[in-house]
């Protein structure tokens, strides 16, 4: 059918010349990878002994399972999120309310606030690694000279107890200001006119909180959401930088661990079905966000 | 007049903590710009002191004079950043601008790839692009992190040119038909002129991961004289394990400037582009 027309055969040949760049590229450099991923998650691949990956089934994820230090990573990551996430909703969804008013220096505000998500998450964990550090750490100065609680002083990162909270706070750092500016943009969209029908009726302030505010804000919620959710789950460049996974193995994550069992145990099956169990996690997390906070339709 | 009070009062009160937010969230860019400007001896003296007792620029001269490897960090992240945005930029324009406004067959599945691609986090690629780098010789070279880089940003940027594409008004595609433009003048000298906040916004999103990114850079760049600076600049660190934090505090400094600079000049874009592309995906 196609080749009888000449018209549309041309038409065919010159969407697709538009696309070959980058058809091309993201053939090669996703689509083949995502493929090669797969197979070599079923194989046994020591990428230094082994030339080539050798078919295994379900081994290496039968294998993950009984492996502590993987248990150990997954609730690691669990708990990242744990923390990190009603933070950031919450410290987020504040803010973008606050700042939603016309108050001077809004834009200055908001750039500084959004400031961070051009840090390199490993240069900040350079920067904060400096903050925590016992001696020359100006948190600990913070502490003891500034607001007289030196009880309260720590060897923030060598702390098993301190320092997965430690790699949290930097992750709210740089990524909260982020969460707000599209809360911002969700608040922006909810129409005026809902606000001024209830001033006519004489709802107050926090009433409009709960009753318009936050039920309009539903596809935000599942956007600052799901973003947020990835960001903790994916969690690694910090964490390196600043822990290694240590001390013991308190700040072993999931991302961490895949490297870890790829490059330095050369393990590549290994590393690739912590791969995609992460991936089938967060893939997992966000279909069901997607669903709780499915916007009404009306 | 009671009303109008409190309003007064509620903008005194966001304003305030307007202030205290970003001064939080400063606070440790500030430390480190302060810290770069003490003397060393000052740095490591207990109690710390938060505004320098003297300005010195002994740190910065040591960077660009005793640390041959920042510069090297430096051109790499400049060279690998460039490189990208050369690929991205136009390679998503074009396919942004056929998936957008043409209808043809194979869209719908170039489609669903994007989307697919999308939600897959980047540590499923990490081991097979590491070892087809290896089979192909690009580990530790510019070339070994902005082909990968490319293919990895063009998703979203796609995503952000289709939209933009397809908010142009279809009367001035067909006008520049009719006047005899072929596919590419038309795409090239008619719409593309009219998406450039689109570009913007792709420039700077693009630019802020490819700055960032660590852990491609750090398994495909061993090599010092290949590393940029967000995998050179944490391997600086001296005997003990530790940083000199003097001369990384400068290091720091300079390497956070030009991204910061994009960054304010671009703000607008990236906001604007990411959700694009965000609520599509």
């Amino acid at each position: 059918m196609v080749k009888r027309d000449p018209r549309k055969r041309n038409n065919f040949i010159v969407s697709w010349l538009f696309v070959l760049p980058a058809v091309l590229l993201m053939g090669a450099f996703l689509l083949y990878p995502l493929l090669s991923a797969l197979r070599i998650s079923f194989s046994e691949y020591n990428f230094v002994y082994s030339e080539k990956p050798v078919f295994n089934g379900l081994t290496n994820y039968i294998k993950l399972f009984q492996d502590p230090h993987f248990l150990v990573a997954f609730k690691n990551t669990i708990y990242y999120t744990l923390v990190f996430f009603p933070l950031f909703m919450l410290i987020a969804l504040c803010l973008a309310l606050l700042l939603n008013s016309k108050v001077k220096g809004n834009g200055i505000f908001q750039t500084a606030i959004l400031l961070p998500i051009v840090v390199p998450l490993s240069l900040a964990g350079i920067m904060f690694t400096w903050i925590f550090s016992q001696d020359f750490g100006i948190l600990n100065h913070l502490l003891a000279n500034v607001l007289h609680l030196p009880n309260l002083q720590r060897f923030w990162l060598g702390d098993t107890q301190t320092a997965m909270n430690s790699l949290i706070a930097v992750g709210l750092w740089k990524y909260t200001g982020f969460g707000i500016i599209l809360f911002l943009s969700g608040l922006k969209a909810i129409s005026s006119d809902i606000y001024e029908v209830a001033k006519v009726d004489g709802v107050n302030s926090w009433q409009n909180l709960f009753y318009i505010t936050l039920p309009n804000l539903k596809g935000s919620f599942s956007l600052v959401g799901i973003w947020g959710i990835i960001q903790a789950i994916k969690v690694y460049d910090q964490v390196v930088v600043m822990t290694n996974g240590g001390p013991g193995t308190s700040t072993l994550v999931l991302y961490l661990y895949a490297w870890k069992n790829a490059f330095s145990f050369f393990n590549m099956g290994i590393g690739e079905a912590i791969a995609f169990f992460t991936a089938a996690l967060a893939i997992i997390i966000s279909v069901v966000f997607k669903f709780v906070l499915k916007p009404e339709k009306g | 007049m009671l009303r109008k009070e409190k309003n007064k009062s509620y903008r005194i009160l966001v304003f305030v903590i307007g202030v205290i937010a970003s001064v939080t969230v400063l606070s440790p860019i500030i430390w480190i710009i302060l810290t770069s400007f003490k003397d060393v001896k000052e740095i490591y003296t207990v109690p710390l002191t938060i505004w320098p007792r003297k300005f010195v620029w002994t740190n910065y001269l040591t960077v660009v004079e005793g640390l041959p490897e920042f510069p090297t960090y430096f051109f790499n992240s400049i060279k690998v950043t460039i490189g990208t945005l050369l690929l991205v930029l136009p390679a998503s324009a074009a396919a942004g601008y056929a998936l957008g406004r043409r209808e043809f067959p194979g869209k719908a599945i170039i489609n669903l790839f994007i989307i697919a691609i999308l939600a897959i986090p980047f540590l499923v690629f990490l081991i097979p692009l590491y070892i087809i780098e290896d089979i192909l010789n690009m580990l530790d070279t510019n070339i070994g992190l902005i082909l990968p880089y490319a293919a990895l940003n063009l998703p979203l940027g796609i995503l952000v040119m289709q939209a933009s594409y397809r908010e142009i008004p279809s009367e001035l595609e067909d006008s520049a038909r009719i006047d005899g433009a072929n596919a590419f003048q038309t795409w090239f000298q008619i719409m593309t002129p009219l998406v450039i906040t689109g570009l913007a916004a792709v420039t700077i999103f693009t630019f802020v991961a490819v700055w960032e990114e660590y852990m491609f850079a750090r398994t495909f760049m061993v090599n010092t004289s290949a590393q940029t600076l967000a995998v050179g600049l944490p391997s600086l660190r001296v005997e003990s394990k530790s940083w000199a934090y003097g001369t990384l505090s400068a290091a720091l400094t300079l390497s956070l400037l030009p991204i910061s600079v994009v960054f304010i000049v671009l703000r607008k874009y990236f906001v604007e582009g990411v959700l694009r592309g965000s609520v599509k995906g």
